[in-house]
């Protein structure tokens, strides 16, 4: 069957055609387009809805709601996100961030979805018209969800809690060999009082680093502070495999990126 | 098909059309519309070639559905010249030399325009991270980000032109030799092509489109070795859209080789599977229809049977005694010369030579294939002529090669093919093999239709040849005081399943070792080996490339080995003109020595005088 765009003012309707056999949410168009491009002929009809909501940003209290159709673009250029800017900016060439959605993101195979690794250390709830689930519970069984995720929400990190680094091959940048996000918080005294780590690249979506996340509490953090959390870094590790760097590579590399991210 | 109606402005112009609901802008500018300077080089969005400015925005245009660009004003780089002035940007291009191929230059020039339309003064870095969507496989980014700055500075000075940069021509080497009395060569002269690229309006083979144009799609081998038990193409024959379906049956004369031309052989591989696949991605089965949707689908429906049998990947493994045959035309998994199971060198007596030397040094050195990674990939486009006749576009880089060939293959006299070629959107030798052309001949000709037959981004990739895996055994004795008194040289070149231009790349290796250095004792034998990984090719230097690499790292090892600067161990190596080189050819024409008194000036890396006044073609010094 020949393809068709099928575009609806209310998420909704877009909804409701999307329980039709052959259909597929449509964002920005970097994976569907380009599964289509690719000979993907499993889907005939791709969805879309216009509804203003979707493309909308709000700060307020702290808490930050990021419609699904918003760009990386968006993101990296709002004022109140700048804490986030690095995160957007990392995905893709300038003509990609223009394209490449929040919400398309979150189903980006590996090893796209960096964005997705810092929603996941921000410990983001994610918005249906059928309610809101967590991040990780998304994560697990993001294949079988029909319903079209029209936004997330998260906290705003406390200053300088934030830190996300990519790792790619191509400078100034390319695809990632894998991509770090952390939200740590440190007691007066310097020890790590909480800490949240996310990992891309390192499984066919982005992880929680949960065995270094708990060694890395009451640690300080220098080299010999660390050292137990890079120690359990490859803990729970099922890395991609791809012309990038093969899976051992990845496992190789990881705790020494984790290492200059937690001393950076 | 639903049509849906799609308006916008394009560079100014208020346009119109009716389009097929799905298609994306690349394809409504390029097919419909006919603004071809957006280029198709991934369809993927990791190329760039397609950018397009679509209300201020950067965008690709490969990934963006027409019909949601209604209202939209969109700027190509074919819009930005203003009656025959080219823009700022596209001077810059010009006189920065920042053009190879062009194939990348329009979306180039896309991404550069809204980097200065937003930020008139950029860092470089700025203008780094700007094209970082965008890739270049000729000109190495440096021109490019010199043209964007240039182009910046000509901005800020409200200047139509910028400052051009002239080409360097050093002529203090070799001055006597030759008279310099020329116009053109010797000159600093603008590329003539570069005007074309800069406006994008050089016109590659696949900014053609015809109606009632035919689309053709490969089925491939999901196999690295199989033998084909059955074929059954009954239910893709009914799916709507398709014209036709080829098997090995519909190919005259289905087994050849590139080289039969120049007396290589055997014939060695199919135009498509007859029996067996001999590598994963290997062409089996072609399918022509209406759209590129329809073939994928019909594709998608052919069914084949394989029963898999044992590969080898493994130069070596594929050499031992017992190995699975790879391909029943050579009978093993090597090709047979007429100096026997390999090319062979022999000058002076290596073995007295390794007796005689200070040191013995054998290394091992590997290289895994290379994909040229053009940003225009493979293709042609075939239109039957009213006489009988077939002309193909094609961006083969081997004109008269494919041609001749496609004549084999097709029976046909070359008379009755009109090959048309043109500027090829980066090549480097991966455009040399033959492949699409015959089969969408013989598809134009089977339907009386034109024939479409283009690589996708993933067929590139992994379906054309690479440059082959390589292993080079070097084994020297050298003195204490420098000289290199005997090479000894195995090398092997892994041509995958089909010779291709293998064999002669192994040869070409022969000839090249043991390098530029003037050796007494010479041993070369290089072996081209089959296994079942894809068939490799020439790239640019093919059975020299390598080598090298292996060469020089030797050469640096030599240097240690003997506590000598590696740059005055060359100097003492290296050939000059009247040296016999170990194939018996005397030196001519050697530059070796001046260019490394160049390099020893530009990185800093003074060596003793002695060697900076050596010359090379006058011995003694």
């Amino acid at each position: 069957m020949a393809l068709a765009l099928q575009t609806f003012s209310t998420v909704k309707d877009a909804n409701a055609a999307l329980k039709a056999a052959g259909t597929r949410y449509l964002g920005g168009g970097t994976l569907a387009v380009r599964a289509a491009n690719e000979g993907d002929v499993s889907v005939s009809s791709f969805i879309r809805s216009t509804e203003p909501s979707l493309s909308a940003i709000t700060v307020s209290g702290g808490k930050v709601r990021i419609g699904a159709s918003v760009t990386m673009a968006a993101i990296a250029r709002h004022p109140d996100l700048s804490s986030l800017s690095h995160a957007a900016h990392a995905v893709g060439g300038p003509a990609i961030r223009n394209m490449a959605t929040v919400g398309g993101n979150l189903f980006a195979p590996a090893p796209y979805g960096d964005f997705t690794v810092a929603l996941l250390a921000l410990d983001a709830t994610l918005s249906t018209d059928g309610g809101d689930l967590p991040i990780e519970t998304f994560l697990v069984k993001r294949e079988s969800i029909h319903a079209i995720v029209t936004a997330v929400g998260f906290s705003l990190p406390a200053e300088g809690s934030f830190r996300f680094l990519k790792v790619s091959r191509i400078k100034p940048k390319g695809i990632s060999v894998l991509s770090i996000a952390a939200v740590l918080e440190q007691a007066p005294d310097g020890t790590v009082s909480s800490a949240r780590i996310a990992l891309g690249c390192m499984a066919d979506r982005p992880m929680r680093a949960t065995a270094t996340e708990k060694a890395l509490l009451g640690r300080i953090l220098t080299s010999h502070g660390i050292a137990p959390a890079l120690a359990v870094a490859n803990d729970g590790t099922a890395p991609i495999t791809d012309p990038l760097a093969s899976a051992w590579y990845r496992n190789e590399v990881l705790p020494v990126h984790l290492g200059r991210l937690l001393l950076a | 098909m639903a049509k849906v109606s799609v308006q916008f402005t394009l560079n100014g112009a208020e346009k119109a059309e009716f389009i097929d609901s799905g298609t994306t802008l690349l394809h409504a500018l390029r097919d419909k519309i006919g603004d071809t300077s957006p280029k198709g080089g991934c369809h993927q969005g990791t190329c760039g070639a397609c950018s397009v400015i679509i209300d201020g925005e950067l965008r690709l245009s490969c990934l963006t559905l027409a019909e949601t660009c209604s209202g939209a004003a969109i700027t190509t780089t074919s819009g930005l010249s203003e009656g025959g002035v080219l823009h700022p940007l596209q001077r810059a291009f010009l006189d920065a030399f920042a053009t190879q191929c062009g194939f990348c230059t329009p979306g180039m020039i896309m991404a550069a325009k809204v980097l200065l339309d937003h930020t008139p003064n950029p860092s470089r870095d700025e203008v780094v991270e700007a094209l970082s969507g965008n890739i270049c496989r000729c000109t190495g980014y440096e021109p490019i980000i010199q043209a964007v700055l240039t182009a910046a500075r000509s901005n800020s000075q409200n200047a139509a032109r910028g400052e051009s940069k002239k080409m360097e021509l050093r002529k203090s080497y070799f001055a006597d030799q030759r008279k310099d009395d020329l116009h053109e060569i010797g000159q600093p002269r603008p590329r003539s092509d570069s005007p074309g690229h800069v406006t994008g309006k050089t016109a590659y083979f696949a900014d053609r489109n015809f109606p009632g144009m035919l689309h053709l799609k490969m089925v491939r081998s999901p196999h690295h070795h199989a033998r084909i038990l059955s074929i059954d193409i009954s239910e893709a024959e009914k799916h709507p859209g398709v014209v036709k379906i080829l098997t090995a049956k519909d190919v005259p004369h289905n087994v050849y080789t590139i080289l039969i031309l120049i007396q290589i052989g055997p014939e060695d591989e199919t135009v498509l599977a007859d029996g067996k696949v001999r590598w994963k991605g290997e062409a089996v089965v072609a399918v022509l229809a209406e759209t590129e949707r329809a073939a994928q689908e019909a594709a998608a429906k052919v069914k084949v049977d394989y029963e898999v049998l044992p590969a080898v990947f493994d130069m070596e493994e594929a050499l031992k005694p017992g190995a699975p045959i790879v391909n029943e035309y050579h009978g093993r998994n090597y090709y047979l010369y007429d100096s026997g199971e390999c090319r062979k060198v022999r000058f002076g007596d290596v073995e007295a030579g390794f007796a005689s030397a200070d040191h013995v040094l054998e290394q091992t050195y590997q290289s895994s294939p290379i994909e040229h990674a053009p940003t225009e990939t493979t293709g042609c486009i075939v239109a039957p002529e009213g006489n009988d006749r077939f002309t193909c576009y094609t961006n083969t880089q081997a004109m008269f090669f494919t041609l001749d060939n496609a004549s084999i293959i097709l029976q046909m006299p070359g008379n009755r093919l009109h090959f048309v070629g043109g500027t090829v959107g980066g090549g480097f030798g991966g455009k040399v093999d033959v492949i699409v052309e015959p089969i969408a001949i013989l598809g134009a000709k089977l339907t009386g239709r034109p024939v479409s037959f283009i690589y996708s981004r993933a067929e590139e990739m992994q379906i054309s040849s690479p440059r082959a895996a390589e292993k080079v055994v070097i084994k020297d004795g050298v003195m204490k005081d420098g000289r290199i008194v005997a090479r000894k040289v195995t090398g092997y070149t892994d041509a995958g399943a089909y010779s291709r231009h293998s064999p002669y790349g192994a040869q070409k290796g022969a000839g090249h070792y043991p390098g530029p250095y003037t050796i007494p004792n010479v041993w070369i034998d290089t072996y081209c080996v089959y296994t079942n990984r894809t068939p490799s090719s020439a790239m640019r230097g093919f059975g020299v490339t390598i080598g090298d690499f292996a060469l020089e790292v030797q050469m640096d090892k030599l240097a240690r080995l003997i506590g000598m600067d590696p740059l005055e161990f060359r100097f003492i190596n290296a050939y000059r003109d009247g040296d016999m080189k170990a194939h018996r050819q005397p030196t001519e024409g050697a530059a070796l020595i001046e260019c490394m008194q160049e390099a020893s000036r530009a990185a800093n890396w003074p060596v003793a005088e002695k060697f900076m006044a050596m010359s090379s073609y006058a011995k003694g010094a």
